[in-house]
């Protein structure tokens, strides 16, 4: 198992559907993880050829002490009528890294999220007593469940509505094309690090 | 309580000062029609206002957020560049740079 990074307790590994689909709701993640004062860290992060998916998947993992795992996208893909299962995979070793990693493993915490409540009792029951909570598919209740969970694990930090940190997020929306356009880049194709850094300044810049 | 801090991620492809300067700048932007220049600020407090050349905008620019870099988007040849503004008693200098 790789060290923990020197950031662990402040990372949260986001796992969720990379499809253009799901972009906004992506992009909400990272902007609530980081409005609540929490780095973002995802398996969109710069690739190292020499180093295999899932290797990188166990470094990520293993350095963050927190884990978002979106498992709301079970439908089957219209080409070969197959499902995506990398979602429940990551959660898997998220879990199993908790339950049999080393001591510094083990206080990992997760928020699993899926469209409705009870959803995954029908497909994924062994999830019984994780608790995961509900977006409805809406980028605004995705934004609401993590700061709710990540205001639950900092108790002692401060940290605006839901509500609020939504309209936040709109706001940084609808800057994100100019920004772009000074980079001659397309908001829907900004690199990760470049999506993560626009946030961290805007929110430097944009203090509550 | 305290007030919580933003952890900074490693840099991608452009630096963060670059982005920075983006973030804090203000922006004069070509309209998309061609028949003027929008100077707009970013952030919860950001407004935009609307002008007939560009020279009126930078101008604007410059009163509306006096310590950030003015960022002037050209469309058509498209270009990004830094305008600099030198007043010299009643002579105002515009001078354009390269983002960086």
């Amino acid at each position: 198992m790789p060290a923990p990074s020197p950031r662990y307790d402040d990372s949260v590994f986001i796992n969720c559907p990379f499809s253009p689909d799901y972009q906004e709701l992506f992009r909400a993640l990272v902007f609530a993880v980081a409005d609540c004062g929490f780095l973002a860290r995802s398996a969109l992060e710069k690739n190292d050829s020499s180093e295999t998916r899932i290797d990188k998947l166990y470094r990520i993992i293993a350095q963050c002490r927190y884990g978002l795992h979106d498992i709301s996208v079970t439908e089957l893909d219209p080409g070969n009528r197959l499902p995506r299962f990398n979602m429940p995979l990551e959660l898997g070793i998220f879990l199993g890294a908790r339950k049999f990693g080393s001591p510094s493993q083990r206080d990992k915490g997760c928020l699993i999220l899926d469209r409705e409540r009870f959803r995954y009792q029908i497909f994924c029951s062994d999830l019984a007593g994780q608790d995961p909570k509900s977006h409805g598919g809406k980028a605004a209740d995705a934004v609401k469940c993590v700061r709710d969970w990540l205001r639950a694990e900092r108790p002692s930090i401060r940290l605006p509505s839901g509500m609020r940190m939504w309209e936040r997020y709109r706001q940084w929306m609808a800057d994100l094309p100019v920004i772009c356009d000074a980079l001659l880049l397309e908001p829907d194709s900004l690199e990760f690090h470049d999506l993560a850094t626009t946030i961290e300044e805007w929110l430097l810049e944009n203090p509550w | 309580m305290q007030i919580r801090a933003i952890q900074r991620s490693k840099p991608g492809t452009y630096s963060r000062d670059t982005i920075r300067t983006l973030v804090r700048g203000v922006h004069v932007l070509e309209t998309s029609a061609g028949d003027g220049w929008e100077v707009r600020t970013l952030g919860e407090n950001g407004r935009t206002e609307r002008f007939a050349t560009k020279d009126q905008a930078i101008e604007f620019a410059l009163q509306a957020k006096k310590h950030a870099k003015i960022i002037v988007h050209q469309r058509q040849p498209k270009k990004v560049t830094v305008a600099q503004v030198r007043k010299a008693g009643n002579r105002t200098t515009i001078q354009e740079s390269e983002l960086r």
